[in-house]
């Protein structure tokens, strides 16, 4: 029996804005799958620029900060290698710096043209980088990575003004904490006067020199370059996070500078998807062109199309994170795989239906026969051992398929006939039938619901974002060791029961969340709700023709501005994830954007948890996501009964082996 | 292992497990877990309602319990700390209308130095865990907390103006008014100087009690926190239960609490019906069925010493 004592819950921190340089350092594992993508031409370290995009929770600000000088002069210390030796073995220098939205936005008021406001803040952000530059000549020197006499410093320090024809003063000062201070008073100014322009009209920028836009952020690493020689060769990663709370000019002023960018320096831009306010230039005939001018990595796509590497990142992530409870550390307990119990569809299945004493799918198995008045063939489609048989059985029942031929196929299947034709068929319609059967199996078991649990499950419904991953694992953890500490703390294991109430939590959590997403919040929540509504009403479908349907497409070339900004948002936000577009049916028509419901939702819904088929009836009209957006009650509930009453008509249609589609995530 | 809470159609009861487990972790200090909560529910036998009914209003009961963390205690000291510093200010300034805010000031500091602080029982009662704390929350110099014994010697020489007892939770009121009709050292103080101040400090007070300890002594009561008749589980006004179900939850705990107790103080000392625990200690003005220990699983069992909190 295991005393009653506290214990922290493992997963309680998954912020990485939040973490200081240690957590990161005490967290931090080595996404390698983002480090070898210089085979499609993306290198983290490398002099292109890279935008990293992502939704809340990738890791950007994880992997940025990891980047950063100060956590890698760290590292090395760590490791307790030769200080002296850190700029002989690193390839780069980065500085880190994080955009904060409500002080970006206070650089914008009517009291001072806007033409001013982009000389000031292409200014302010020269000061920034500066600092920051700074800081980090000042961390190496203080670490002793960096050895430099003080004339040299002075010379270096007296050239940076010369960049800005600065008038020399008093030289005998000039060292990098001089310049570094310089820049913090000159940066107090903008400071105040961005304050004071809220209150006063016709006020005027007074504070001199105004710096050049690239006059620092290129002319340092240049100088730096020229003057030092551990500096030669070293990339200068600048390393802008959270690039989606600039405003428009905020951007065309770093995208210029992306565009025009300068070795030894180079851009990473940590950003959610459609961060990209813009991606004009000050220049008006220029514009970021991807691969032209930057790479980018989508997170999620990158983590998830490469599950494999995707799942040992997050054993590796959370083993560290279980190594750091004493207890769990000492029993061996740090593999997240074992801990998080998990069940095979066909073990579920079967503990569904040995819980209750009337076997309901059977009765309606038997109505159908009746019906057919073929009762007596029932003990032949029946398969005990394995509830998803019969399943599968009642489904091609349901589709008009002859009780004898059913037996014949199952037999076959049974029995591994595998050259037959009808083995073939039914061990194709079986697995790719399965999960959705134990989904309609569940739902005619009611009270008893779908698990949500194991470490595969819990990777998928992550979605391709590791906080969603740690958030599941922490709510799972709280759970097991509230109600169940001795096996998770004796035996290492959490239960399936408490694994699907965390999902569930987490799938509410995450859902309460979207309201407070800033302008279409209420529209993004009532989509989410609505479909949830659809996708549920079509898995349920007796004849099955769309097994899992998560996902919708839309024509988006068609949906109004306002109606495109809020699909917009809530791919920003990753309450929908956007795949590949689909092709079009018939050349003529315009390739359909799909967007997926964000898979931590499911257990919600009590949908599935993965993304396949393709069928007509995900294809939505921009009236319909008008609608479901923004439409009333009554408006909304008539769109959905047609959206789902829509598959009556279709029924007879169905071809019972007709399946062609994507699959993502099986 | 206890049934999944959530997983079957989350409804109330599964919703009241999951505040129940958030308030552990959160406020109470992970002070109980699942199993405690199935064992504690286990002592419901169905004796004075069907057994579902009485482990559904005992789950209701615990998800009301009003619990004060070792981090509220040590706030709660420092806000009576200055209750009592507004109190000898606001005496002042009444007194001398044109003095300036520093004048207060200094006249409290002074006033201070002329102060004794004491508990109310013997070492190891909640009482002395309280005067402990309240000593190093306010930072206050050891030479104002005497042995009450001490203090009638103090007395005479003139270097005691008050007598200032701290103390964690006033409830029916009894205790102090005990204290001040029986207490050999207060007796002693109150037949050497009849000009000296009795202050009452007290973290938690039940309405009832402050007006017990006030019509009886001459205490002067200042609590940091006053609960109502609206906190007695089962009055009238309570807010802790709804009414519809506050009539059978009073039979089952009184039924229980007769049992573990004695019919006063089935539910609570002379039926006080609280619902409050705090860090250090459980009052027996809180429901019996909630610390019980007579043949019965507590959730919040009550000790009869207490620790101080660092150690």
């Amino acid at each position: 029996m295991t005393e009653n004592y506290k214990i922290r819950n493992p997963f309680a921190d998954f912020n990485a804005s939040l973490m200081d340089e240690d957590d990161i350092l005490k967290y931090w594992t080595e996404p390698q799958v983002l480090f070898e993508l210089q085979a499609i031409g993306v290198d983290l370290t490398g002099p292109n620029p890279v935008v990293l995009m992502g939704g809340r929770g990738t890791g950007k600000t994880m992997l940025l900060k990891y980047m950063s000088n100060e956590i890698q002069i760290k590292q090395f210390i760590k490791e307790d290698l030769n200080v002296e030796e850190f700029l002989q073995n690193i390839e780069y220098l980065a500085i880190y710096y994080r955009f904060d939205g409500p002080s970006l936005s206070s650089f914008s008021n009517r009291n001072v043209p806007e033409v001013a406001w982009n000389v000031i803040f292409e200014h302010y952000f020269e000061l920034i980088i500066g600092q920051k530059y700074m800081l980090m000549l000042q961390n190496l020197k203080k670490n002793g990575c960096l050895e430099i006499a003080p004339t040299d410093e002075e010379k270096i320090v007296s050239r940076i003004f010369e960049l800005f024809s600065e008038s020399q003063m008093d030289r005998d000062n000039y060292n990098f904490t001089f310049l570094f201070e310089w820049l913090q008073n000159k940066q107090h100014e903008v400071d105040k006067f961005v304050n004071m322009a809220a209150l006063r009209r016709n006020i005027e920028f007074q504070s001199e020199p105004i710096i050049p836009s690239g006059k620092l952020i290129f002319g340092i690493p240049k100088l730096l370059e020229e003057s030092l020689s551990n500096f030669k060769h070293k990339n200068i990663l600048i390393m802008l996070d959270e690039y989606e709370n600039l405003t428009e000019y905020q951007q065309k002023i770093i995208n210029t500078l992306i565009k025009h960018t300068k070795r030894p320096v180079s851009f990473r831009i940590g950003t959610r998807i459609n961060g990209f306010i813009t991606y004009d230039t000050l220049n008006e005939d220029e514009f970021l062109m991807e691969d032209a001018d930057y790479r980018k990595i989508l997170f999620e796509d990158i983590l998830t199309s490469s599950k494999k590497e995707y799942k040992q990142l997050l054993k590796k992530i959370t083993e560290k994170r279980l190594n750091e409870i004493p207890i769990l550390e000492r029993n061996g307990f740090t593999d997240i795989e074992k801990i998080l119990e998990s069940v095979t569809n066909e073990d579920e299945a079967l503990q569904i239906v040995n819980k209750s004493s009337s076997k309901r799918h059977i009765q309606e198995m038997k109505n159908i026969l009746k019906q057919k008045s073929a009762e007596s063939m029932l003990p032949t489609l029946l398969y005990h051992e394995n509830p998803l048989i019969e399943m599968l059985n009642l489904l091609l029942l349901r589709r008009g398929e002859t009780p004898e031929k059913i037996k014949d196929m199952m037999k076959k299947y049974l029995e591994s006939e595998k050259e037959s034709e009808d083995y073939k068929k039914y061990k194709y319609l079986y697995e790719k039938n399965k999960l959705a059967l134990l989904f309609q199996l569940v739902s005619s078991y009611r009270p008893q619901k779908k698990s949500y649990a194991g470490f595969d499950m819990f990777a998928m419904l992550s979605s391709g974002i590791i906080r969603n991953f740690l958030e599941l694992c922490y709510q799972s953890f709280n759970l097991g060791l509230f109600f169940d500490r001795n096996r998770l703390l004796d035996e290492g294991e959490i239960s399936l029961e408490h694994q699907t109430d965390g999902a569930v939590i987490r799938a509410e959590k995450f859902f309460e969340t979207i309201e407070r997403i800033p302008t279409y919040g209420n529209e993004i929540k009532s989509l989410v709700q609505r479909l949830g509504a659809i996708f549920y009403s079509w898995q349920m479908d007796p004849r099955l023709k769309e097994p899992e349907p998560t996902y919708f497409s839309v024509d988006t070339t068609s949906l109004s501005v306002e109606d495109r900004k809020i699909l917009d948002a809530a791919v920003q936000w990753s309450v929908l994830q956007k795949k590949k577009p689909m092709k079009s049916r018939s050349p003529i028509m315009p390739r359909r954007d799909v967007y997926v419901l964000n898979r931590i939702l499911a257990p919600k819904f009590s949908l599935s948890y993965r993304t396949r088929g393709r069928t007509s009836e995900s294809e939505f009209s921009s009236k319909d996501i008008h609608i479901l957006m923004c439409g009333s009650e009554d408006d909304a509930n008539r769109v959905i009964r047609g959206l789902t009453g829509e598959k009556e008509r279709h029924r007879d249609q169905m071809e019972l082996w007709d399946y062609e589609g994507f699959e993502n995530g099986d | 292992m206890m049934q999944s809470f959530i997983n079957d159609g989350r409804d109330e009861q599964s919703i009241i497990m999951h505040h129940i487990m958030q308030c552990s972790q959160y406020i109470w200090e992970n002070r109980i877990y699942g199993n405690n909560v199935g064992m504690w529910l286990d002592n419901f036998k169905g004796t004075f309602s069907s057994q579902d009914t009485e482990k559904k209003i005992a789950l209701s009961l615990l998800s009301e319990f009003l619990y004060y963390n070792e981090k509220e205690i040590r706030y709660l000291c420092r806000n009576l700390y200055s209750l009592f510093k507004q109190k000898i200010i606001g005496g002042y300034l009444s007194q001398n209308p044109t003095a300036h805010l520093s004048d207060a000031e200094a006249y409290f500091n002074g006033y201070l130095t002329s102060c004794r602080f004491s508990d109310m029982g013997e070492p190891g009662e909640s009482s002395g865990y309280i005067l402990y704390t309240f000593r190093q929350e306010n930072n206050l110099p050891l030479t104002l907390f005497r042995q009450k014994s001490d203090l009638p010697t103090a007395i005479k020489q003139k270097e005691v103006e008050s007598l200032i007892v701290i103390d964690d939770f006033l409830g029916s009121g009894d205790t102090a008014v005990r204290f001040w009709d029986d207490d050999p050292s207060i007796q002693k103080l109150r037949g050497s100087d009849p000009t000296i101040d009795f202050y009452y400090l007290v973290l938690l007070a039940m309405e009832q009690g402050i007006r017990n300890v006030e019509d009886n002594t001459d205490f002067c009561v200042i609590p940091a926190q006053i609960f109502s008749g609206r906190y007695r589980v089962f009055s009238d006004k309570s807010i802790i239960l709804p009414e519809d179900i506050r009539s059978v939850a009073k039979d089952i705990c009184k039924g229980y609490g007769e049992i573990l107790e004695d019919e006063i103080h089935a539910l609570g000392y002379k039926n006080s019906q609280a619902l409050i625990g705090m860090h250090h200690n459980i009052p027996n003005n809180t429901l019996p069925i909630i610390w019980s220990k007579n043949g019965w699983h507590p959730i919040f069992p009550r000790t009869t010493k207490v620790y101080r909190m660092d150690g």
